[in-house]
């Protein structure tokens, strides 16, 4: 059955929950004029690489990623596979420690971390250990509720807009390439697709599809980072630590039930994560089990999220998951564009040989 | 076997339900005090907080003002709390008042930097500056509140407000400290005789520092350049009074020889009300336009002498000058600026009484 719809409500939505927090401020932090010029560089090597690892893909219609690697021999594909594993785990930890530290800062004030972290886990854990169909379903059903109201924040918040602080909208120097943001900004982009590969292939998806619905998100990559900017100008912007959030704070509507629409959109995005955070947890336990064979799937998956768990515990501030977000830098890459690569360059070789 | 499974599952679901009773440390409502107005000044070298929390009690609406010192302002916000038998939530605060004397001395930025800074306080908080002793302006607001008169109703858009009082929020002070090409406008309120609030006009704000003064007539003015609706409003002059019930505003910024130009043109609607005289639509038209155009110049002038750009005539110019000498905006190309202002006012009725003018 073609289960297009709910890898791509999977997708849409980790990259929602991805794109409305870090990313608006890592732009800002980039550059100061000509905010469109990286993400739009940003967004056509996103497009291309996951087109590529489509089409790599696509050439081994019986096969995961995982029995395409074993053709090139044992311990090649363990070495291929490990920064894979690494950068998932990493991921992981950042995003549960950088989510529940949003969740403190933006509305649980007295709160102590540990508890939402483990709140955050313990469903992810819940929702991984059954299987990858329960996270698709999941991912419908929670794509449904959510994305009208997103939709809503996203109309609410060009209220006090204004243009003229789309300028000076030329950068001709391209100075973004030597600030670290930028790249640690490719964070919103790297890590969703790659469960593509890992999707048993029982569930089948229409690559044409996925590339439409790519295409779709692309719009709100500039959202994120333009309503903050044409509200406050890139100045202000530049001081705020959630540009997006802030922006959506002083939406003043007297017919909104809400005081303030922040914690609605907070709360779907948060929920997001929640998901994507199980999606990632999967994905490492099919790699795990590659490792050790022995154990079952369910118990990798909690084996993984404690050890997670732990390590979380252990990020004593907001810097730290700052650092760990650039530390990562090459790992991501390696996920975005050399995986990819890798997929479709061992699909070429194999139709040629056939 | 199975049937333990299943009382283990069913008491583990249920230990699920305990989170949900509640958030973390609740404090039950009753033990909590939100305060809706804040006011702050300098006492030497601390802050002065004074709060107002609305308290009600069997029906009837009472109010407490209290008063807190610190070195800063949390510090004296902590003071209130820890003198207060409950808990005070600063998350329903819905106006700020700054001491006149404060924003003339120390200026804005601190207390504004740390009001963005917690979220505790809402970035949509009105802001305004208190036009005389503070104290005594508080005291006064707890006897009207008795009335059923609130402070921020002078503000809403649904309630009181007209067009000639400034509506200024948090985020907008904190954009204009920021920002390189704009300023902002703070409304001055003093107690009245009669009403709640006097309002005596606006500062404009520099860097969160009072350095000039519009009145009423002239907020009138900066609110139609920026487009907000002024309807509602009645304007006298020699011959008429007559009421705006529409405007819209369009800008042009030009730079020649590092020279900045602004042409700007503001339609207004007007309908007649009153009129003294014979006088022709024509001969109303041209003394409404001139008033207006005169008015705004003297505004401008005073502004570009102490480099405060309140109405935001250098956003036009984000794309004309190069960023980096963007930031020298107010210094170097906003007191040279030649502003051409046309005012265009169409009459669109007359009310119900027809007018025979002599020729």
């Amino acid at each position: 059955m073609d289960k297009s719809l709910q890898v791509i409500c999977m997708g849409l939505m980790s990259h929602f929950g991805l794109i409305f927090f870090i990313y608006p401020e890592r732009i800002i932090a980039s550059t100061q004029k000509g905010h469109w010029e990286p993400i739009l560089i940003q967004c056509v090597i996103f497009i291309l690489f996951l087109w590529l690892y489509l089409k790599g893909l696509s050439y081994f219609p019986k096969q995961d990623i995982i029995g395409i690697l074993k053709t090139l021999g044992k311990a090649f594909s363990f070495t291929l596979l490990f920064p894979v594993l690494l950068y998932l785990i990493i991921t992981t930890i950042e995003l549960v420690s950088a989510y529940a530290e949003v969740t403190n800062i933006i509305f649980l004030a007295n709160t102590p971390t540990w508890a939402i972290i483990t709140l955050m886990i313990l469903i992810s854990t819940y929702i991984a250990v059954k299987g990858i169909e329960t996270i698709l379903r999941t991912a419908l059903l929670i794509f449904c509720i959510f994305f009208p109201l997103i939709l809503l924040t996203l109309l609410i918040c060009f209220q006090d807009v204004d243009w003229h602080n789309a300028f000076p909208i030329m950068d001709t120097g391209f100075n973004f390439f030597r600030e670290p943001p930028f790249y640690t900004s490719f964070f919103s982009f790297a890590i969703v697709f790659s469960f593509l590969g890992f999707i048993p292939k029982k569930i089948s998806y229409n690559s044409k599809k996925i590339m439409f619905a790519v295409f779709f998100l692309i719009p709100f990559f500039f959202l994120s980072v333009y309503l903050p900017l044409l509200t406050f100008g890139n100045e202000t912007a530049s001081t705020l630590l959630f540009p997006f959030i802030t922006t959506l704070d002083k939406v003043q509507l007297q017919w909104l039930i809400f005081d303030r629409a922040t914690l609605f959109f907070a709360l779907s995005l948060v929920t997001f994560i929640m998901l994507l955070t199980s999606l990632l947890l999967w994905q490492s336990s099919i790699i795990m089990s590659q490792y050790i064979p022995g154990l079952k799937q369910k118990y990798h998956i909690v084996v993984l999220s404690v050890s997670i768990f732990i390590i979380c515990l252990c990020i004593p501030s907001w810097q730290e998951t700052e650092k760990l977000l650039w530390w990562n830098t090459a790992f991501r890459f390696y996920i975005l564009i050399v995986l990819p690569l890798i997929i479709f360059l061992i699909g070429v070789r194999r139709k040629r040989l056939s | 076997m199975r049937s333990i499974m299943i009382c283990f599952k069913l008491v583990l679901s249920l230990c699920i339900l305990m989170p949900l009773s509640g958030c973390w440390d609740i404090k039950d409502i009753n033990h909590r005090a939100f305060p809706i107005a804040m006011g702050i000044t300098k006492e030497g070298e601390k802050f002065k907080v004074l709060l107002q929390i609305p308290i009600s009690s069997e029906g009837v609406q009472k109010q407490t003002i209290v008063k807190g010192t610190g070195l800063t302002i949390l510090k004296a916000v902590e003071d209130i709390r820890t003198n207060m038998e409950s808990s005070v939530d600063l998350l329903h605060i819905r106006i700020i008042i700054f001491d006149r004397k404060l924003v003339e001395e120390d200026g804005m930025e601190e207390p504004i930097n740390t009001f963005m800074r917690i979220r505790e306080i809402s970035s949509k908080t009105l802001i305004a500056i208190c036009d005389d002793n503070i104290d005594s302006f508080f005291l006064a607001l707890k006897k009207n509140i008795e009335k059923g008169i609130n402070i921020y109703d002078f503000f809403e858009k649904y309630a009181g407000w007209t067009p000639q009082i400034s509506l200024t929020r948090l985020w907008h002070v904190y954009r204009a400290l920021n920002s390189y090409t704009q300023n902002v406008a703070i409304p001055m309120v003093k107690s009245g005789e009669n009403t709640a609030v006097t309002y005596t006009g606006s500062a404009v704000m520099k860097k969160g520092k009072l350095v000039s003064k519009m009145d009423p007539k002239e907020t009138l003015l900066f609110n139609a350049f920026h487009g907000n609706s002024m309807k509602g409003r009645v304007e006298v002059m020699e011959h008429a009074t007559i009421m705006i019930v529409g405007n819209t505003g369009f800008h042009k910024g030009e730079l020649r020889n590092h020279i900045p130009y602004m042409f700007s043109t503001i339609r207004l609607n007007v309908v007649i009300q009153e009129r003294r005289g014979n006088v022709s639509n024509a001969i109303i038209k041209k003394e409404l336009e001139k008033v207006l155009a005169n008015r705004f110049d003297g505004m401008l002038k005073r502004f570009q002498k102490q480099e405060s750009d309140v109405f935001g005539l250098g956003q036009y110019y984000r794309n004309k000058i190069p960023y980096e000498e963007l930031k020298d905006w107010r210094k170097k190309y906003y007191p040279n600026l030649e502003m051409k202002l046309t005012i265009h006012t169409t009459i669109q009725n007359e009310g119900s009484i027809k007018t025979i003018t002599d020729k």
